[in-house]
């Protein structure tokens, strides 16, 4: 009923008039769009894997400690982490002779625990290290150049862990950025 | 043109009259729509006039609303004043759920107006004073029949109309005005959304060939010391620009005030696509603690 006395009304508006609702309808469509974009940019793409390449250094006075590395990122199910790693580490001493090279390839899970979604800082807790048979890395020459919890067991490190683009995350000590990886489709 | 149904009754469009051809002082007034009706119909005399083309021709084109009420109204109302003349004939004829017609026997013959022809279909003289008032059906304008009933219920004066027209032109135009302001918007917010890049904001500088980045907001007055020190960095480690490479570059120099005894320096190299999205990144990572073995 209520249909038939709008009806005639509704035949009866032109088109001009028709034009401001349709445009302000494709603006909110636009809004909504733009803001879904922005969320979604936000979030990680925790299917997503993340790989690059690193190479890191620490000197000393009396010696200097290198390492090259692929590393790779993989969010798992239940807040776990998995974060492997590939290359050499080398020792130098003060005259920046190499005294010392170790292979370095192992898998680290970690638990993480998102402790602040605005700064986008975690915690991760090395659970389980498997170190492959070649494997030849030392606490002292890891300790120079990475992270504890990628030797020891148990150890929790903070990670800011964020998007640097739609592309790339960017891992972050709370003092100085350490790698840029970029989001590879898993398969 | 004056028009004569059956040699009986002068239909003068003119003047939105209806009168007996030998009594002056029978003239009855009629509204716009109504005058527009009859003529739609003696123009398709003997031939069903559709309801939608009557709304059309007798409303919509002149920004009134129309409704089946109003045109049964108007109907009625002429027939009544046809009747009110002295002809009992039925003259319209409603063909039901499709529109009305001029009965083919009914005779209508033309003569020219003593007046001049040239009075368009919105420019109606007005009503002449001291004839029979009587209004044969309402015209509602568009967006104000609530409220404009009364008005309504007059015929409207040439210079009425022609206002109203020129008014109407003034709010189309501007609504178009308006819609396509709000189009262009809508169409913007979609564009730059799409072709936002979240690093633009980060670049600082170009070094040769490629383009240098930093991982955090610069303020203005360190991006000179900034620039120096990504330039040392990458000089000191001999790291090469190669082309569709962007620099991405962090001191913590640049945002300390003091010597924390450990100098970090960050630098990733990114291979980006025409789209510049990185597909490969190298991350050098510097710690210099000389100055901390130093204290």
């Amino acid at each position: 009923m209520i249909k038939d006395k709008f009806r005639p009304l509704i035949r009866n508006i032109k088109l001009i008039y028709w034009l401001p609702a349709v445009a302000i309808f494709t603006l909110a469509f636009a809004l909504y769009i733009t803001n879904q974009m922005q969320e979604n940019r936000s979030l990680f793409p925790y299917s997503l894997a993340c790989r690059g390449d690193f190479l890191s250094e620490a000197q000393y006075d009396d010696k200097k400690a290198k390492v090259n590395t692929t590393i790779y990122f993989s969010f798992l199910n239940e807040n776990r982490m998995l974060v492997s790693l590939s290359g050499n580490a080398f020792l130098y001493d003060g005259q920046n002779k190499l005294i010392e090279k170790r292979i370095l390839l192992r898998n680290i899970y970690y638990d993480y625990v998102l402790e602040n979604k605005t700064l986008q800082t975690y915690t991760l807790t090395s659970r389980q290290i498997n170190v492959d048979s070649i494997d030849t890395m030392d606490q002292t020459l890891s300790s120079l150049v990475l992270m504890n919890s990628f030797y020891i067991s148990g150890h929790t490190d903070t990670l800011v862990m964020k998007k640097y683009d739609d592309h790339t995350m960017l891992i972050e000590t709370n003092q100085s950025p350490l790698v840029m990886c970029v989001f590879k489709p898993a398969r | 043109m004056i028009y004569v149904i059956e040699n009986k009754i002068v239909f003068n469009p003119e003047d939105n009259t209806l009168s007996l051809q030998d009594d002056i002082n029978s003239q009855v007034a009629i509204s716009n729509p109504a005058r527009r009706i009859l003529l739609l119909l003696i123009e398709h005399h003997g031939t069903v006039v559709q309801r939608d083309t009557i709304f059309k021709k007798v409303w919509d084109d002149f920004g009134l609303v129309s409704s089946n009420n109003n045109l049964n109204h108007c109907i009625s109302k002429l027939r009544k004043v046809i009747n009110t003349l002295g002809h009992s004939e039925e003259v319209i004829i409603t063909v039901p759920k499709v529109g009305f017609l001029l009965k083919k026997e009914i005779v209508i013959s033309t003569r020219e107006s003593p007046i001049s022809s040239s009075i368009t279909d919105h420019q109606v003289t007005p009503e002449p004073p001291g004839i029979n008032t009587e209004t044969v059906c309402l015209e509602k304008p568009l967006f104000s029949s609530l409220y404009q009933e009364k008005e309504a219920e007059l015929p409207s004066s040439p210079v009425k109309e022609t206002r109203k027209g020129a008014t109407r032109n003034h709010l189309n135009l501007l609504i178009s005005i308006f819609s396509f302001a709000l189009f262009l918007l809508a169409f913007a917010i979609i564009l730059r959304d799409h072709f936002y890049d979240p690093k633009d904001r980060l670049q600082i500088t170009m070094l040769g060939d490629c383009p240098l980045y930093s991982t955090s907001i610069i303020p203005a007055s360190q991006k000179p010391n900034f620039i120096h020190l990504a330039r040392h960095f990458i000089d000191k480690n001999k790291i090469k620009c190669n082309s569709g490479d962007i620099f991405i570059f962090q001191s913590e120099s640049v945002f300390s005030m003091i010597k924390t005894g450990a100098s970090r320096e960050f630098l990733a190299q990114c291979r980006v696509n025409k789209n510049n999205d990185a597909d490969a990144c190298l991350s050098v990572y510097i710690n210099n603690r000389k100055d901390n073995d130093k204290r």
